[in-house]
């Protein structure tokens, strides 16, 4: 287990909005063959701290956001770029929270460009977003050719368990999946609070968290073993199809927990076919 | 090579344009319809009518309305690259395979029969990975003088008489109930057509979950009558 350390450079990103701004920038290349992260420039309260290389060539980092969580007007930046044949894995250590507003709608944008041959695991935990709160939420991977990526993304809306129910919120999720240029998936989701998409069954159906798990290039065989993985997982609705080589897997669940274990359990099942690597857990993960 | 085509005209070519006559196999799929019935997702009459509206509202209103629009203005300019820009867009856009499949295939008929009927550009789009139901759509409201509110109106109604006829024969549901849930769509079409025109580039998008879903499992469904 390596750790590498590395100097952050502060520098000056775009212009501070009306909240909090974070900004975190990382250029991930191959030396002495295995990937390492070679520039990180950041500023406000987002940022990584050592790497990890538990399985050798592929470079694990955690995305640290100490504030913990997002009010209007706060902007969230995450630019990472990965070099030709790089492999990098991407987790964070908590859930992103959203927290109410009166002003402004908090924004994310995270922006990943994969090279050739490289590859990208962005797989972070759950965003939870609370009542009153208005949430913009980006994410844009742009593919190299022969870049590979898995991809998932939770959102909890509201904390049912502690009586937050979405009230008065609303969010916009967007992601786009992009090789060489052109569109491979476009896909947006609005939700807000009082919305019968939140209630009805081509909707939420009143489920309280959706996942999205997202991998290219899937092999043909793909999808049946999913299924045949995802069998027996109670309580969730759950769609697995595939768009070109973009395998999506849609998921609805009680509650983020059911969610994360069934995106866990995907992951495991397709990181050999997909990013030619057998499953090695993030450590954060077992805690 | 756009036409001014006399109003009355292309009025009625948007009547053959928009009829289930038109040959392009429409009919043979029910866009997750099918597999939300088995799993009793949709149960009735109001259920079929609740299922649509929350796809006119969240898919076709965010998606398929303003994209059409753009490719409607791009087939007006002559600007093939903004055509293919935004066809892949489109295509980018369709949650599932079946989705996708369904808009391809319906896509490149449209694109061969107009070249039959007279609209040679629409030749190489039958055999193009991109081409879309919206696409050739767009090129025929563009070629026919069709004033695009009209089009988009028209496509939207069009869709919901495929989802109503495929309900009324898997719900099952009687011809004057399917009637009267078209009675009540024209209102919801009405908004969803005004709703897209005017969304800017960086609203475009949206998506129905539950109907993804529904899509995907019909991909496996064991037993069914439309296609997937």
């Amino acid at each position: 287990m390596a750790a590498v350390a590395i100097q952050p450079e502060d520098v000056s990103g775009p212009p501070v909005g009306a909240g909090w701004l974070g900004w975190l920038d990382l250029d991930y290349q191959v030396r002495g063959g295995r990937t390492v992260l070679v520039r990180r420039r950041h500023e406000g309260p987002l940022l990584v701290q050592r790497s990890f290389h538990p399985e050798g060539p592929v470079c694990h980092n955690y995305v640290i956001h100490p504030p913990g969580g997002l009010a209007g007007g706060d902007r969230l930046n995450l630019d990472v770029r990965i070099g030709p044949e790089g492999h990098a894995l991407l987790t964070t250590p908590a859930a992103a929270k959203f927290y109410r507003t009166e002003r402004a709608a908090a924004v994310q944008e995270q922006t990943f460009d994969v090279g050739d041959g490289a590859a990208l695991e962005f797989l972070p935990m759950e965003s939870i977003l609370h009542g009153r709160s208005d949430t913009v939420l980006r994410n844009r991977f742009r593919l190299a050719p022969d870049a590979r990526l898995c991809t998932w993304d939770i959102l909890c809306l509201g904390r049912p368990g502690s009586g937050d129910h979405f009230e008065g919120a609303r969010c916009r999720q967007e992601l786009v999946i992009e090789r060489s240029g052109a569109p491979l998936l476009h896909e947006c989701l609005n939700l807000a609070h009082g919305d019968p998409l939140l209630e009805r069954p081509w909707g939420l159906d009143g489920h309280s968290a959706i996942a999205t798990l997202v991998a290219t290039p899937a092999p043909d065989d793909l999808e049946a073993r999913l299924r045949e993985a995802l069998v027996g997982v109670e309580g969730v609705r759950l769609g697995v199809t595939r768009m070109n080589d973009v395998l999506v897997l849609r998921c609805l669940a009680p509650g983020t927990e059911v969610a994360r274990g069934v995106l866990e359990r995907a992951w495991r099942v397709l990181r050999e076919p997909v990013l030619g690597r057998a499953p090695s857990p993030p450590r954060i993960w077992k805690t | 090579m756009t036409m001014r085509t006399e109003p009355g005209l292309a009025r009625r070519r948007l009547w053959q344009l928009m009829s289930p006559t038109l040959p392009v196999g429409a009919y043979s799929y029910s866009a997750g319809l099918e597999y939300a019935i088995e799993a009793g997702w949709v149960r009735d009459a109001g259920g079929t009518a609740d299922w649509l509206e929350g796809q006119l509202r969240h898919g076709l209103a965010r998606v398929d309305i303003p994209l059409l629009a753009r490719l409607h203005g791009c087939w007006q300019r002559h600007d093939h690259p903004g055509v293919e820009r935004t066809a892949r867009w489109l295509r980018a856009s369709r949650e599932t395979a079946e989705l996708a499949a369904e808009d391809h295939h319906m896509g490149r008929a449209l694109a061969r029969l107009l070249n039959e009927l007279g609209m040679p550009e629409a030749e190489p789009w039958s055999a193009r990975e991109d081409t879309s139901w919206a696409c050739m759509f767009a090129l025929a409201l563009a070629r026919w003088g069709i004033p695009l509110d009209q089009g988009a109106e028209a496509y939207l109604w069009a869709w919901c008489e495929n989802q109503v006829a495929a309900a009324i024969k898997l719900v099952p549901l009687g011809q004057t109930a399917g009637q009267r849930m078209l009675l009540d769509l024209a209102g919801p079409v009405g908004e969803a057509a005004a709703a897209g025109l005017v969304l800017e580039d960086d609203a475009i998008g949206g998506t129905a979950p539950g109907l993804a879903i529904a899509s995907s499992l019909h991909e496996t469904q064991y037993s069914r009558l439309f296609r997937s």
